[in-house]
C-alpha cells in the first residue's frame, strides 16, 4: 500500500512538472517566437531603430512638398488680396484643427506610475487604468486658458480620443504607453497654478493613486500637428441653421 | 523489475532537469542581461506606434503631392491657385469646426436622478458631474463622432467642461441639467458606446440612476462654434 501511495505522489509530481514545463514553452514562444528573450529583444530595437530613421526621412519630404506648396502661395498672394485673405484664413483653420506644428511658453507635465518597490505582479499600470485622469488633465488645462496641448507627442483635436485598450492607451488611434508627457502652451503660470491648487486632479493623482506628476514651466514649448488627413463621411454643411 | 523501472523514471527526470539547466545558462550566458517580457512588449508597442505613425505621415504626403499638382494645372490652365486655395480654405474651416454640419448620428439626454437617496449616501451620487460628461464625450470620440455639440456649443480641442456649482460651464457659457449631447457619425457605433454594458453611461444609469436616454435618427444638425479664437501665446511653426 505504501509503496503505491509513493507511486502516486511521484506520478502527480511529475504530471505537475510537466504541466510547468509547457506552460513555460508556451508563454515565452508565445511572447518571443521562439528565441531567446535577448535575441529577441535586439531584433525589435533594431526594427524600432530603422522604423524611427524612416519616420525622420518621410517628415523631411513632407516638409519639402509644404515649402513648395507654400512658395506658389505666397507668389501667388502678392498679386491678389483675395488670395492673401483666403491665405490668412486657411492658416488660421488649419491651427485650430491642428495641422500646423506651434510653438511658444507653457508647461510640461509628466506622468508615470508609481515607483514599485517589488517587480509589478501584474502588467496593470495605473494610469492606463485610470486614463480618465489624462482626460481631466486635459480638461483642466483647457479651463486654464490652454491654447494647444499634445500628449506623448499627439496633437490633441476636437476628435482626440483616449481609449484605454489591453496593452495601451490609444490616442488618435495611436498605442502610448507611460511616462505620459502632456505639453500646453498658453501663460505657464495660470496653467500650474490651475493644476496644482488644493484638492485639486494634481494633487489626487499623488495622494490618492501615488501616481509620479511633475510639472515644469517652460519658454518655448514645441507642439507638433495632427497628421492624419481627416475626411467626414457623415457630416455635411447645413444651409439652415444661424 | 520494479526497481529497474525507477531508476529508469529517475534517470528521464534527472536529463530533463539537466536540459532545463543547460538552456537557462545558455540564456544568462549569451548576455548575463535579463530581458523581461515586460520590455518586449513594450518595444512591439513602440514599434506599433511608430508604423501607425509612418502611415499617417505617408498620406499627408500623398495629399500634398496632389495639391501641388492641382496648383500646377489651375496656373498652367491660365487661372490662378484661387479656386483650389478656396477649396481649401472651405474644408479646413468645416473640419476645424465653424461651419454647421447636419448628418447621421444620434441625441444622448442626461440629467439627475429622479430617485430618494438612500440612507447616508452621498448626494453627489445623484447628480451629473463634470466628468460624467467628460467621459461620455470621449467615449463618442472614440466611437468615430465627426462633430460634437452639447447643449448648443461645438465642442472643440479647446472646450473645457467644468462643474460651476450646480451647473456645468462650456466653452464658457454655464448651463444647467439637462444635458442634451448631439454627435453626427456612425448611428450604429455611437449609440453602441453608450448603451453597451461595460459602458460608462450604462454604469452611470443603471448604478446610479440618473437619467439617461439615447436616439439615433437621420438628421441631426450640429452648430458651428460661436465664439472667436485668438491667441496670446502660441505662434505657428514652419517645416517641423
Amino acid at each position: 500500500m505504501k509503496d503505491l501511495r509513493g507511486k502516486i505522489a511521484f506520478g502527480v509530481l511529475c504530471a505537475i512538472l510537466g504541466f510547468i514545463i509547457s506552460l513555460q514553452f508556451k508563454t515565452v514562444r508565445g511572447n518571443t517566437g521562439g528565441l531567446l528573450s535577448t535575441q529577441k529583444a535586439q531584433q525589435l530595437a533594431l526594427e524600432l531603430k530603422e522604423l524611427r530613421t524612416e519616420k525622420t526621412a518621410l517628415m523631411e519630404e513632407l516638409t519639402e512638398w509644404e515649402i513648395r506648396l507654400k512658395e506658389y502661395e505666397i507668389s501667388e498672394a502678392d498679386e491678389s488680396f483675395i488670395i492673401k485673405n483666403l491665405n490668412k484664413d486657411l492658416e488660421r483653420y488649419q491651427i485650430i484643427s491642428g495641422y500646423k506644428t506651434v510653438g511658444g511658453p507653457g508647461i510640461i507635465i509628466t506622468i508615470d506610475d508609481p515607483i514599485q518597490e517589488y517587480p509589478r505582479q501584474s502588467n496593470e499600470s495605473f494610469i492606463m487604468y485610470n486614463y480618465d485622469l489624462l482626460l481631466g488633465i486635459v480638461n483642466k488645462l483647457n479651463g486654464a486658458g490652454a491654447e494647444a496641448i499634445s500628449i506623448n507627442d499627439q496633437r490633441y483635436t476636437s476628435a482626440t480620443e483616449i481609449y484605454y485598450t489591453s496593452n495601451s492607451v490609444l490616442i488618435n488611434s495611436v498605442p502610448t504607453i507611460p511616462p505620459f508627457t502632456i505639453k500646453a502652451v498658453g501663460n505657464p503660470e495660470s496653467l500650474e497654478a490651475a493644476l496644482n491648487i488644493r484638492f485639486g486632479i494634481v494633487q489626487e493623482m499623488r495622494e490618492m493613486y501615488n501616481l509620479q506628476v511633475s510639472i515644469k514651466k517652460e519658454n518655448n514649448i514645441v507642439i507638433p500637428r495632427y497628421n492624419k488627413t481627416i475626411n467626414f463621411k457623415y457630416a455635411k454643411p447645413s444651409d439652415t441653421i444661424s | 523489475m520494479k526497481i529497474q523501472l525507477n531508476r529508469v523514471v529517475i534517470i528521464f527526470l534527472c536529463i530533463i532537469l539537466g536540459f532545463f539547466i543547460a538552456i537557462q545558462t545558455k540564456n544568462v550566458q549569451e548576455d548575463y542581461s535579463f530581458v523581461s517580457l515586460r520590455t518586449i512588449a513594450d518595444l512591439q508597442n513602440l514599434i506599433k506606434k511608430e508604423k501607425e505613425e509612418l502611415n499617417n505621415i505617408s498620406e499627408l504626403i500623398v495629399s500634398g503631392k496632389n495639391r501641388l499638382l492641382e496648383y500646377e494645372t489651375a496656373v498652367s490652365g491660365g487661372g490662378s491657385i484661387r479656386d483650389v486655395l478656396a477649396k481649401e480654405h472651405d474644408q479646413f474651416k468645416m473640419i476645424s469646426g465653424f461651419v454647421d454640419l447636419k448628418g447621421p448620428g444620434i441625441i444622448v439626454w442626461l440629467s439627475d436622478s429622479d430617485r430618494e437617496l438612500y440612507e447616508w449616501e452621498d448626494p453627489n451620487n445623484v447628480i451629473v458631474h463634470d466628468l460624467d460628461v467628460l467621459i461620455i464625450v470621449n467615449d463618442l470620440k472614440t466611437a468615430g463622432a465627426e462633430a460634437i455639440s452639447i447643449n448648443g456649443q461645438r465642442i472643440m480641442s479647446t472646450t473645457e467642461i467644468q462643474c460651476a456649482g450646480a451647473t456645468i460651464t462650456i466653452n464658457n457659457h454655464t448651463y444647467g441639467q439637462p444635458f442634451i449631447i448631439r454627435a453626427i457619425g456612425d448611428p450604429d457605433t455611437l449609440s453602441a458606446v453608450i448603451k453597451s454594458p461595460e459602458s460608462y453611461a450604462f454604469l452611470l444609469k443603471e448604478v446610479y440612476g440618473l437619467g439617461l436616454e439615447v436616439s439615433v435618427y437621420e438628421n441631426i444638425e450640429i452648430s458651428k462654434f460661436n465664439n472667436d479664437i485668438s491667441w496670446e501665446y502660441l505662434t505657428p511653426k514652419e517645416g517641423e
